[in-house]
């Protein structure tokens, strides 16, 4: 079977769970075990953090939240239009942040590749980022 | 998320309940500093046993409080993570520098 949905939001902290629950919501259809509805939950909420705190910096912007289902394949999109990210490769890296001051970990993509299946990174400076996470339930 | 405050033989015991992220660690982090600060006491336990919810805002909560600790010469320990936080955990090198304990669940 198969199943999709998009919503878009404002770029508010806020929104953070908001997104965990409509993703929630979407993957219980599913019935996935606990620890792989866990997992999903965790990897949207770092990928929209980082379209709020750094595709954005505060400023106003929209967050596009689409997912899609195929049999037990779980596929989710979070697409900011915002400042973009210059080295993928480095703002990947374990560790790695632009916002230490903030008391951010660097672990956002560390923490999205080891709980999905597969993380892929599309940016381009001041056209925005877009987070492809895939994961079977 | 809830942030409550006890003093348990001169450490501070912050009880953060509900979920952590980006969102509510800002105001989990101010009250947490000033409580800290204002109490002048040296070593802190963040007490993990009700969260319900954590991603790696956590991690950063828990690292910017083991500098605020260090730097006044204390100690910080991290108590009742729930196996399912393990991971998490595990991923950030925690282990290697903060006494974390997992509470039975």
């Amino acid at each position: 079977m198969k199943n999709w949905m998009e919503v878009t939001f404002p770029a508010l902290s806020l929104n953070e769970s908001l997104a965990r629950l409509v993703v929630s919501a979407f993957v219980l259809g599913l019935d996935p075990d606990v620890d792989t509805l866990s997992d999903i939950k965790t990897a949207v909420s770092e990928a929209v953090t980082n379209a709020v705190i750094h595709g954005y910096d505060g400023k106003a912007g929209d967050v596009f939240l689409r997912l899609r289902s195929e049999e037990r394949k779980v596929y989710i999109e979070i697409e900011d239009r915002g400042c973009g990210i210059d080295d993928i490769k480095k703002a990947m890296e374990p560790m790695f942040t632009t916002k230490a001051s903030e008391e951010r970990s660097g672990l956002g993509f560390t923490v999205m590749e080891s709980f999905m299946d597969l993380v892929e990174v599309e940016s381009e400076r001041d056209k925005g980022t877009t987070v492809r996470l895939m994961k079977e339930v | 998320m809830e942030v409550a405050f006890g003093i348990k033989s001169n450490v501070l015991v912050v009880r953060l309940t509900g979920d952590i992220d980006h969102h509510s660690c800002e105001h989990a982090r101010y009250r947490t500093d000033k409580e800290f600060i204002e109490r002048r006491l040296r070593d802190m336990e963040i007490d993990l046993s009700g969260v319900t919810f954590m991603d790696s805002s956590a991690l950063g909560f828990v690292m910017g409080r083991l500098r605020l600790v260090k730097s006044l010469g204390g100690c910080l320990l991290v108590t009742g993570v729930k196996k399912e936080f393990s991971k998490m955990i595990k991923l950030s090198g925690l282990e290697r520098v903060v006494d974390i304990s997992y509470g039975e669940e």
